[in-house]
């Protein structure tokens, strides 16, 4: 198994990016070349130099540091609203699947239906002037949109195996409802909810992105990728690498998670599993 | 030889119906009859063959009989209890005396559980206070009793042949020791060079084991070699039913007659 996944190419390269940018985040908690919240005014908008590996902001703070602290910031953004998504998606899918076709399922399908109908970043921002602007809020209204689609992967997978004889087999030898979903359920699907997971974890990273460059996720002093790109936008014409920097730091990370995605999907099928 | 045995399995009059997809825009959905008002009985220590083509309905009723599907019409009852009135936990309390082998081997054992846990199961339901080594030692002994070794246990299904996993899923069948056990076509997934062994092997467990058995199979062979009364099932309904030999020498519906004659001899 891991000797077939470091021949996969798209798996080891989204891991190594996919580690980079955690290895990345985790490192910024102890060191980073310069404290990112401190402005240097007599250092402003600089090309990178030996002193600054990719040069100063508009306030003179050192872009790197900034990078590093914005990579602990989006991986916490992905974690926390994935994280929210498959404890309570696939809950729902579960509870959907085990009572297929009754009121229960059909109400909490269509409810994800309803969440599907609206576009995902427009809905949050309308969930943002509710909650009001914040990173925590942003995770909770990305969170949410991540919901239906662990509902609706967990049940159609379910489904799947619930009609396999094995399920029958655990139900002849007395197993019921929960400890069937405990014990057969969910190890059988968690490859694919894991698949999953790392394209959720990409398009959260994006959406942070997206709404911290609108002003209502990140607040400042936080560094985050998404505000960096907001910020550089008025210095387009004097300094395009300040946009041209977390702009490549937020598709290098997209780019590596939906890489481990794809490869863990193909590792993960059972039909092309060698026997 | 058996009819004064005690009666351990019965089943009164069951139906099962699917409802199928409408044809038109307007009208009505057609009914399948699965399994039309069937009964039978099963006595401590025989075997009743069922026998009929794919779709005769000879798989719902296993079902059934194992209170895996509801019937629509009709009453199953084990050791004389009718089990639509047992509690679900007084119903899970009784399975370790009725246990079932399914047809296909590489979807009955859960791919993603070690052999061990799996041949467990049913013991774990039964006996949920067993220490682990004790477990342990009775899955084995059960594992060598149907010609596995204890490097079986830490292994996961996809690692056996067809054959070996059959083995497996009538080892699991086997641990709680039950009175009953029901086989659904257990040998039509495999090879014909291992069917005789798997077909020896059930017949030895029923005589150590003591075994009432349920034998379905769309093999009139394999039935006659096995079973002491036979069952023919058509389109869901019993055509005919008797002593095995019986059946088999003199077949009183044509139906009978047709399955027999559509049985490959070797002197042809």
């Amino acid at each position: 198994m891991i000797g077939r996944a470091l021949r996969h190419p798209s798996f080891v390269v989204g891991l190594l990016i996919t580690l980079l940018v955690i290895g990345t985040g985790l490192l910024s908690l102890f060191w980073t070349p310069y404290d990112p919240g401190v402005m240097r005014i007599m250092n402003r908008l600089r090309p990178p130099s030996e002193l600054n590996w990719l040069g100063t902001d508009q306030f003179g703070r050192d872009v790197f540091s900034m990078l590093m602290v914005g990579a602990r910031n989006a991986l916490l953004v992905g974690i926390v609203a994935v994280g929210i998504g498959v404890t309570i998606g696939v809950t729902l899918g579960m509870i959907a699947a085990h009572g297929e076709g009754s009121l229960l399922d059909e109400a909490i399908m269509r409810a994800c239906d309803f969440t599907f109908a609206f576009p995902a970043v427009l809905t949050a921002i309308l969930i943002l002037t509710f909650l009001g602007p914040g990173v925590v809020n942003a995770i909770i209204a990305i969170g949410i949109f991540n919901i239906p689609v662990f509902a609706r992967v967990a049940r159609g997978a379910a489904l799947q195996v619930m009609a396999r004889d094995f399920i029958r087999a655990a139900r002849a030898a007395g197993r019921t409802g929960f400890s069937i979903i405990l014990r057969h359920i969910l190890p059988n699907i968690a490859g694919l909810i894991i698949v999953q997971a790392s394209v959720q974890f990409a398009l959260a990273i994006l959406a942070e992105a997206g709404l911290s460059y609108l002003g209502i996720g990140t607040q400042p002093p936080n560094p985050s990728w998404g505000r960096m790109l907001n910020d550089a936008q008025t210095f387009l014409a004097q300094a395009p690498l300040l946009a041209i920097f977390p702009g490549l730091a937020i598709a290098f990370s997209v780019l590596g998670f939906n890489l481990l995605g794809d490869g863990l999907r193909d590792l993960l099928d059972p039909k092309t599993k060698e026997r | 030889m058996t009819a004064s045995n005690p009666l351990l399995l019965e089943a009164l009059n069951l139906s099962r119906f699917y409802r199928l997809p409408r044809r038109g825009l307007f009208g009505a959905r057609p009914v399948l009859k699965a399994v039309d008002n069937v009964s039978l009985t099963l006595r401590d220590g025989e075997t009743l063959g069922i026998v009929g083509e794919s779709g005769s309905g000879k798989s719902t009723l296993a079902r059934m009989l194992m209170a895996l599907e509801q019937p629509d019409r009709g009453e199953v009852s084990w050791m004389g209890e009718n089990i639509s009135r047992l509690s679900p936990l007084a119903l899970r309390s009784r399975r370790h005396e009725i246990q079932m082998v399914f047809q296909d081997p590489y979807g009955s054992l859960d791919p993603r559980m070690r052999v061990l846990d799996s041949v467990a199961e049913p013991l774990d339901v039964a006996r949920p206070d067993l220490s682990a080594e004790l477990r342990r030692d009775a899955v084995l002994e059960i594992l060598e009793r149907v010609g596995l070794t204890a490097e079986a246990l830490r292994r996961y299904p996809h690692q056996f042949s067809g054959g070996q996993r059959q083995r497996i899923a009538i080892a699991r069948a086997l641990i709680t020791r039950p009175r009953i056990l029901v086989a659904d076509e257990p040998v039509s997934a495999l090879d014909v060079s291992i069917q005789a062994q798997i077909l020896n092997l059930l017949s030895d467990l029923r005589a150590e084991f003591g075994l009432a058995l349920i034998f379905i199979s769309h093999d009139l062979g394999i039935v006659r070699y096995l079973a002491d009364r036979v069952m023919v099932m058509h389109h869901g309904k019993v055509v005919e039913e008797g002593e095995s030999e019986a059946v088999f020498s003199a077949p009183a519906h044509d139906y009978t007659r047709a399955l027999l004659a559509a049985m490959p001899k070797l002197d042809e």
